[in-house]
């Protein structure tokens, strides 16, 4: 079966900045995929070329199998919610979402009823009257979804479309867009810098930095298994634990001593700070330890995070609640560590 | 908020300071016209005046009208002492009440003002005329090589389409139906043959300033027409193809006339000025500025100067049609109403 | 306390006193003129003579039709300008110019400018001239004396009121309004149509008003461009005042006119405000 987006070797040059270097990428319907990166790594360059709002200097863009590197916006079979929504503010609610549907030939009680109808999916039946600047941003963020998603396309771009919620109104919004996603079957692509939204929502994450891919993978790819350094530290909080070689084939965890199989290119490894733990007494057999001394802790409800110092790397440990309360800076730790959770990382 | 206040304090300040030289005791108000008129009385009456008297002038500039509305309005109190305005606006001064009988006691030089400039009714002498302009037949001598004998010339089929001649809005638009009504030998109080004939003229345009008129006849849009002495011997003067000439009938022509503001609050000194401006001095000085044909007697002027008089190079006061301004301002607005009816749509 | 109290008194009181001072005295002296004779009485003859006569009507529609063409016509030739420069400049410093070099000419006095167009228009200026060397007129086309000098006339001094306020609305609309319409489906003509030309519309109908209103008031261009043949009601305005010197007559012909246009106004006002929903 072909992708339902194909990208291959996309190149996009602005005055004296390369913002995509040769990007492939193939998408296929019905993927809910998050293109992750900080600002200016080419996210939204790429998500504008789909659109069509940008041409790419080279490289082609296909749907399905027909190019559309060429085509203008206009002719593309997918939609947009914007950043800033984009919401016409000449027009009510319901005219917003019939404006697709209106424009393309549908009558006009055609028109209505599908808008009514995308309202509804979005919870808005009740708000097609008002002009878009009587409703709140969360509002206004549903309407900019409904009118996208009106003419049912095959694949639906967003661009940073939560950025302006606040923080909770945010959390119940990725909730939502998940379900309609699933509910409707349209794959999406949503860019964001925050990795935390990209993985609660996104089947696959796009990991972007200085106009190129670093990974691609499924959250928990990204998450355990990240393939550069920079993922490592863009998505989550890593512990790097630097290696050094001991004897042929293998290598030494420098703050353990426990040995590894030596890969090429690996100088550390990385441990999330939820696989290490606090041990008491003697420690199980799979476990490496290395005497520590409290420096900081960090408690914010759910979790509470020690910075140890074991050496000269200082190390995040990660425990559930708040029971670590009872160690404060200077108390001598023994760290464990599970030997098979680490990861190396290749530079 | 200091800042603002000071700002307003220091503009206060500087609005008095602009205000105060105005208000000394010891100038004279004179009320003139703007541009190279202002210029001319200041150096010709004003100066010698201030030279004479140490009295400084200072000078209220408008056009009649605008003087008029002034005088009008300061009524009660003037601030003007002498005002010049023109003929037809100064019968209208007149009937306002605004002016104060000029007596030959307080202004010597009246006996030697030509009695045609000296303006009176029951109450005395209200005004005295300071020097006569014309609308005189103008033409560009590239394209007409004899001067025109006669305004019925206007109508030639030649010149269609390149004809001008003053608009109501012109001061002297009016006057000049007069003057046609007078040349054409029409009924009495009758304008109607007038008005048909002017229908007859194919014009490049009815002038409503004389700066139009000087325009059309600098860009060739006119050819032949009306035209102040003063400005088409500006022309002349650039270097442009342009006559000026007093054909057979005469020309129309009226004067700038000085006046006595009623109760003037240097009336001393306002009659000295009048004075100074009936000298010959400054009368020839008019004449060589302004072309203005002097309403002193005896003045002589230089024969290039002779030549831009309103009333030709042989001629005298005597070739002006001088209007009765009564008839003229009785008939204003009807004539005016009728104009824009039958002349000004098309 | 009370000295920045007295201040702000003051800061509100001088901008008060200035329009009371130099806008509503002069308009009551004239609305008061306008309805009385010359002995002092009240009377309403002069509104009678103007509003029962057909001439006058003739020259106010002859009025309100030049000021409406030029309304249109710098609408025509200004919007597309402004989209020029807002939309298709990219290189600011050019933008800059032409910005200046629209500005620039009002500056000058409309005097100037007029009798500038009298000398292009004339029956020798630049215009016939270059009309007859390209041969597309045997004899010299007459302008001056015509409603359509007086048109290009009004037009070229009322253009830059379109392009600035135009070039101003089409600046403020978020580009993401064309670019969501197009990702819609609407090609660039409906998204201008349906999304670009009602964004600007608040805009366009300010400048439209403006030009219409100081094209009904002009009476320099008209007058030096008229030649004397066309009349519009500033003309015979300005005829009372300079000449006839019948100032209740005049002033009953400058409130007649100013509540025309102000009536006028105030419906393209509404007409322009019905566009957006309530």
């Amino acid at each position: 079966m072909q992708p339902l987006l194909t990208i291959e070797s996309v190149s996009k040059r602005f005055a004296g900045h390369q913002a995509l270097h040769e990007v492939d990428l193939a998408i296929d319907g019905g993927e809910f995929i998050a293109l992750l990166g900080p600002s200016g790594c080419g996210k939204t360059t790429l998500l504008r070329c789909i659109a069509g709002f940008l041409k790419p200097d080279d490289g082609r863009i296909l749907i399905e199998g027909a190019d559309i590197t060429g085509a203008p916006p206009y002719r593309r079979p997918l939609n947009t919610v914007f950043q800033s929504y984009a919401l016409f503010p000449h027009m009510s609610v319901a005219d917003n979402v019939a404006y697709g549907p209106r424009r393309a030939g549908t009558g006009r009680a055609e028109a209505q009823s599908r808008a009514r109808e995308a309202l509804a999916l979005v919870g808005l039946e009740e708000m097609g009257e008002r002009l878009p600047r009587a409703l709140s941003g969360g509002q206004q963020q549903r309407v900019a979804l409904a009118r996208a998603i009106v003419n049912r396309p095959k694949l639906l771009l967003l661009d940073e479309p939560l950025s302006a919620l606040d923080l909770k109104l945010r959390r119940r919004m990725q909730i939502e867009l998940k379900h309609i996603q699933e509910k409707l079957g349209i794959a999406f692509i949503f860019v964001t810098h925050d990795q935390e939204e990209a993985m609660a929502m996104a089947n696959r994450i796009v990991v972007m930095n200085a106009g190129r891919i670093e990974q691609i993978g499924t959250p928990a790819d990204i998450y355990r298994a990240p393939a550069s350094r920079f993922v490592a530290e863009f998505v989550g909080e890593p512990n790097l634990i630097p290696v050094e070689p001991a004897g042929p084939g293998r290598m030494r965890l420098k703050v353990t001593g426990a040995e590894l199989p030596y890969a090429e290119g690996v100088r550390c490894v990385m441990a999330r700070p939820e696989d290490l733990v606090l041990v008491d007494g003697t420690p199980p057999a799979d476990l490496a330890t290395a005497a520590g001394i409290v420096e900081e802790v960090v408690a914010v409800g759910p979790v509470t995070t020690l910075f140890v110092r074991c050496g000269d790397v200082v190390l995040k440990v990660a425990r559930l609640g708040m029971s670590a309360a009872a160690l404060h800076p200077g108390s001598a730790v023994t760290l464990g560590l599970r030997v098979s959770a680490l990861h190396p990382i290749v530079e | 908020m200091a800042r603002i206040h000071g700002l307003v304090t220091a503009s206060a300040l500087a609005l008095g300071a602009a205000i105060a030289p105005a208000s000394a005791q010891e100038a004279l108000h004179v009320a003139w016209y703007g541009g190279n008129w202002g210029d001319a009385f200041k150096a010709c009456v004003a100066d010698p005046f201030t030279k004479a008297t140490g009295v400084t002038v200072v000078p209220e500039v408008g056009t009649s009208t605008v003087t008029l509305a002034k005088l009008q309005q300061q009524k009660d109190a003037p601030t003007i002492d002498v005002a010049w305005m023109d003929g037809g606006v100064s019968e209208l001064a007149d009937a306002a009440g605004v002016l104060e009988p000029i007596t030959q006691a307080g202004v010597p030089n009246l006996a030697n003002t030509v009695p045609q400039a000296v303006y009176k009714d029951d109450g005395g002498i209200y005004a005295v005329g300071t020097g006569y302009y014309s609308l005189g037949l103008t033409y560009n001598t590239q394209e007409i090589k004899e001067p025109p004998a006669s305004w019925n010339d206007l109508w030639k089929p030649e010149y269609a389409d390149a004809v001008t001649i003053p608009s109501p809005a012109n001061s002297s638009g009016v006057p000049f139906l007069f003057f046609l009504h007078k040349i054409w030998n029409a009924p009495a109080g009758d304008f109607a043959p007038v008005f048909a004939k002017i229908k007859e003229l194919k014009p490049a345009l009815f002038f409503d300033s004389s700066g139009a008129a000087s325009n059309a006849y600098q860009s060739g849009e006119a050819v032949i027409g009306a035209h102040f002495n003063v400005g088409a011997f500006d022309l002349i003067a650039k270097g442009l193809p342009i006559g000026f000439t007093v054909p057979k009938e005469g020309v129309w022509a009226t004067d700038a006339r000085l006046h006595l503001v009623k109760n003037a609050p240097r009336k001393e000194l306002a009659q000295k000025f009048i004075d100074t401006a009936l000298t010959p001095e400054a009368s020839g000085c008019l004449a060589e500025k302004l072309f203005l044909g002097p309403s002193v007697k005896g003045v002589t002027v230089s024969a290039e100067t002779a030549r831009k008089l309103p009333w030709g190079e042989k001629g005298s006061v005597e070739n002006l049609y001088l209007l009765n301004w009564a008839e003229v301002n009785a008939k204003r607005a009807e004539l005016v109403d009728t104009w824009n009816r039958e002349i000004a749509r098309k | 306390m009370t000295a920045p109290r007295t201040t702000l008194a003051l800061l509100l009181f001088a901008p008060l006193a200035f329009f009371a001072a130099f806008f509503v005295a002069p308009m009551v002296v004239v609305a008061l003129s306008s309805i009385t004779a010359d002995d002092g009485a009240l009377t309403a003859a002069h509104y009678a003579r103007i509003l029962l006569d057909q001439y006058h009507w003739d020259v106010l529609w002859v009025t309100f039709r030049i000021a409406l063409l030029t309304t249109l016509i710098c609408m025509l030739v200004g919007f597309p300008l402004a989209w020029y420069l807002v939309r298709i400049v990219r290189w600011r410093a050019w933008r800059r110019a032409c910005v200046i070099l629209i500005i620039v000419p009002l500056f000058t006095s409309n005097i100037v400018r007029s009798f500038g167009w009298m000398v292009l228009l004339g029956r020798t200026g630049l215009v016939n001239q270059g009309l007859m060397g390209l041969g597309l007129t045997e004899r010299p086309i007459r302008f001056l004396g015509t409603e359509t000098g007086i048109l290009i006339g009004l037009v070229y001094i009322l253009v830059p009121f379109v392009v600035l306020t135009v070039g101003n609305a089409l600046a403020k609309i978020d580009t993401a309004y064309e670019e969501a319409s197009a990702d819609l489906g609407v090609g660039p003509a409906r998204t201008f149509w349906f999304v670009t030309l009602p964004l600007t519309l608040p805009g366009a109908v300010s400048g439209a008003i403006m030009v219409f209103a100081l094209a009904v008031s002009a009476y320099v261009t008209p007058a030096l461009l008229s030649g004397g043949q066309i009349t519009v009601f500033s003309m015979l305005i300005f005829q009372q005042y300079s000449s006839v010197f019948d100032f209740h007559y005049g002033a009953a012909l400058s409130i007649t006119l100013l509540v025309l246009t102000l009536v006028l106004v105030t419906v393209a006002g509404r007409i322009g405000e019905g566009r957006k929903p309530a």
